[in-house]
């Protein structure tokens, strides 16, 4: 199961994938769409997600119209450019990969203690000090899971052996460049080495099954009907259950559960272009089934508060706060010094940006000696350069700029224009979320707008001087 | 094992990572995905200026078509934000909608710090300081901003080198 961001291609040649990768994405989930439909409102989700927000709430996620199920509408093209954009990802990211950003690459950096240890697919081999992967479910020590292995997890890549970890190391004399590139090369020997490669993935032509096999595009399956339980006895319930060759025991509302969630599940499938067998559909059940509160036994013993803190939800009237603060104390001092870190990252941004588009002619001349004729004039200027993207203004401001490799300071020129633009991104999609992107989306045009009109102004200023 | 929530948490979580929003942050606890510290920095030119303010959420297994809990640790002075620090927050509630993460959560608490409702207050003292006597409210708002420092023992050390030393 791969994990990916879509900020993953802001670090490569060309950031602006960023944007097609988010595109692709389901809004609830924001995996990548699997069996994507739209509603009426022309909105797309994941089948599985729309209906099951559905089952609760008659609207729209994103823009709130009112919704219902029997509008959902597959989007076959759509599931294969996805599919089609998925298979090509990791391989477009390596090869646009930045070459020598060196540090400047939010890459995690390389374990610098390496450990060795045991990963097991054994659960029974939980240890008192081992906590699960979240992801896979790998037993390991908490320190080598939030350093190393979580990383590798979230990518969908295999967590390379202890033993080619240790080859890396023998060759970390050699320059940071080529010792990535060794790493990555030694990942993949790694991996050939240690499995047999598993057997290959029959090759999906996405052209020939969307343009040529329209006869595989809709499947002859009916969609199972809502139940309205509230008529039905415990006894047809189970018949019906039966006729699923689902299980019948467990307590009525079980049996109820489960019949929803088969029923989402079976829904869901079929608008996939290549869909699951019901065999798999039923293990998939039996899977949902195992991590559902509806089904599992009051759980004793959870460690997630630790000994004294069982048991709490937050909202407990006596849940402790001073001892949550006190056990996660060394958690709250790191997340107070990232946040720190990133507003005054954003706030020295927001200072660098008119200040750093200053050229030094324009500095030699104090803006108080502009006349107000002048400015006028410059206002001509101003209409002529307005032809020149800022993008290409910059380009003659800072010719030589782009030799400045670090990406964070942006104040090169190529690097300057998306900078912004991923900057003014974070604020406005958080908030498009809530429902009312515009009137934001426009305030950050506007505002960067407003950023070109004054780098024009230092531009002819500095030119009539 | 692995499920649609966790899932999703640990894309909440990568995101927040890669893409965070200016002054908020988040983890979930070592030992649980389920379970999140965050901290949100109050924003500038707003009487919460600097603050570092300490949360905890709790999600469940139908996240995210349910919200999380989301509380509080530090002490506050809001209008919508009740004794026990839980907030009254129309997206944490009724008009929490699936599309939302732990990043856009952040954000908009962030955002609320400055921007009350104080139609339906949590804190009616708050709330009616806010109405008629916004310098005092100003100034009970200080005072919560100073306790957030103090309430991390190691924050006075910028560096935050010996924070093992000091050990109460």
């Amino acid at each position: 199961m791969a994990s990916s961001d879509p900020s993953e291609w802001l670090q490569t040649r060309l950031p602006k994938l960023s944007q097609l990768d988010s595109l692709q994405r389901c809004l609830i989930c924001k995996d990548f769409l699997k069996a994507p439909v739209i509603t009426s409102c022309n909105h797309t989700f994941c089948s599985l997600c729309i209906r099951q927000h559905l089952q609760s709430v008659s609207n729209c996620p994103l823009c709130k119209a009112e919704q219902f199920e029997s509008n959902l509408k597959r989007v076959i093209i759509l599931e294969e450019l996805v599919s089609c954009f998925r298979e090509l990802r990791p391989q477009l990211l390596s090869l646009l990969a930045l070459q020598d950003s060196g540090e400047a690459v939010m890459e995690p950096p390389p374990p610098k203690d390496i450990e060795v240890v045991e990963i097991s697919d054994d659960d029974t081999s939980k240890g008192p000090d081992l906590v699960q992967c979240p992801v896979c479910s790998k037993s390991m020590s908490a320190k080598h899971l939030q350093q190393s292995h979580l990383d590798y997890c979230l990518r969908g890549e295999v967590e390379p052996p202890a033993a080619s970890a240790l080859l890396k190391l023998t060759r970390s004399a050699k320059s940071s460049a080529e010792r990535k590139r060794g790493g990555i090369s030694l990942f993949f020997l790694a991996q050939k080495r240690a499995r047999p490669s598993p057997p290959p993935k029959e090759e999906i032509n996405h052209e020939a099954f969307y343009f040529n096999e329209v006869h595989k595009h809709h499947h002859e399956v009916k969609r199972l009907p809502k139940i309205d339980f509230s008529s039905l006895s415990t006894v047809k319930v189970k018949e019906k259950l039966l006729n699923l060759k689902l299980l019948t025991q467990g307590t009525r509302p079980q049996l109820e559960l489960r019949y929803n969630q088969f029923y989402l599940l079976y829904n869901s499938n079929i608008d996939l272009s290549r869909p699951a067998s019901e065999l798999e559909l039923r293990q998939k059940l039996n899977q949902w089934e195992k991590s559902h509160q509806g089904f599992s036994a009051p759980k004793a013993g959870s460690t997630i508060y630790g000994d004294e803190l069982k048991y709490k939800a937050l909202t407990d009237k006596d849940f402790p706060i001073r001892g949550w603060l006190k056990k996660y104390r060394e958690e709250f001092t790191t997340l107070t010094q990232t946040a720190r870190a990133t507003h005054a990252k954003k706030k020295a941004s927001a200072i660098d940006v008119p200040s750093g588009t200053t050229t030094p002619e324009s500095t030699t001349q104090s803006p108080g000696m502009t006349t107000s004729t002048q400015l006028q004039s410059s206002t001509v200027a101003v209409n002529e350069v307005i032809e020149l993207s800022s993008h290409e203004l910059e380009k003659q401001f800072f010719p030589d700029s782009k030799q400045d490799a670090n990406v964070a300071a942006a104040s090169s020129a190529d690097e300057k224009p998306h900078f912004a633009a991923t900057e003014s991104l974070s604020p406005a999609r958080s908030l498009a979320y809530l429902g009312n992107a515009a009137p934001d989306s426009a305030l950050q045009r506007e505002g960067s707008q407003k950023i070109a009109e004054e780098e024009l102004y230092d531009f002819s200023n500095s030119m009539l001087a | 094992m692995s499920t649609p929530a966790k899932r999703r948490l640990m894309r909440d979580f990568k995101r927040i990572q890669l893409d965070a929003p200016s002054g908020v942050s988040a983890s979930p606890v070592p030992d649980n995905v389920m379970y999140w510290n965050a901290v949100i920095i109050g924003p500038a030119d707003t009487p919460f200026e600097d603050g570092t303010f300490r949360l905890a959420m709790q999600f469940d297994e139908q996240y995210p078509n349910k919200p999380p809990l989301v509380k509080f640790l530090s002490t506050m002075f809001h209008p919508n934000v009740y004794a026990t620090g839980e907030l009254c927050l129309d997206i944490l509630q009724n008009r929490w909608s699936p599309t939302y993460d732990v990043s856009s959560i952040l954000t908009s608490i962030q955002s609320l710090l400055n921007d009350p409702n104080i139609s339906s207050p949590a804190n009616v003292e708050a709330a009616n300081l806010y109405k008629d006597h916004r310098s005092q409210y100003v100034k009970r708002v200080r005072e919560t901003v100073e306790n957030s420092w103090n309430e991390d023992d190691s924050d006075e050390d910028e560096d935050g080198e010996d924070e093992e030393d000091d050990d109460e």
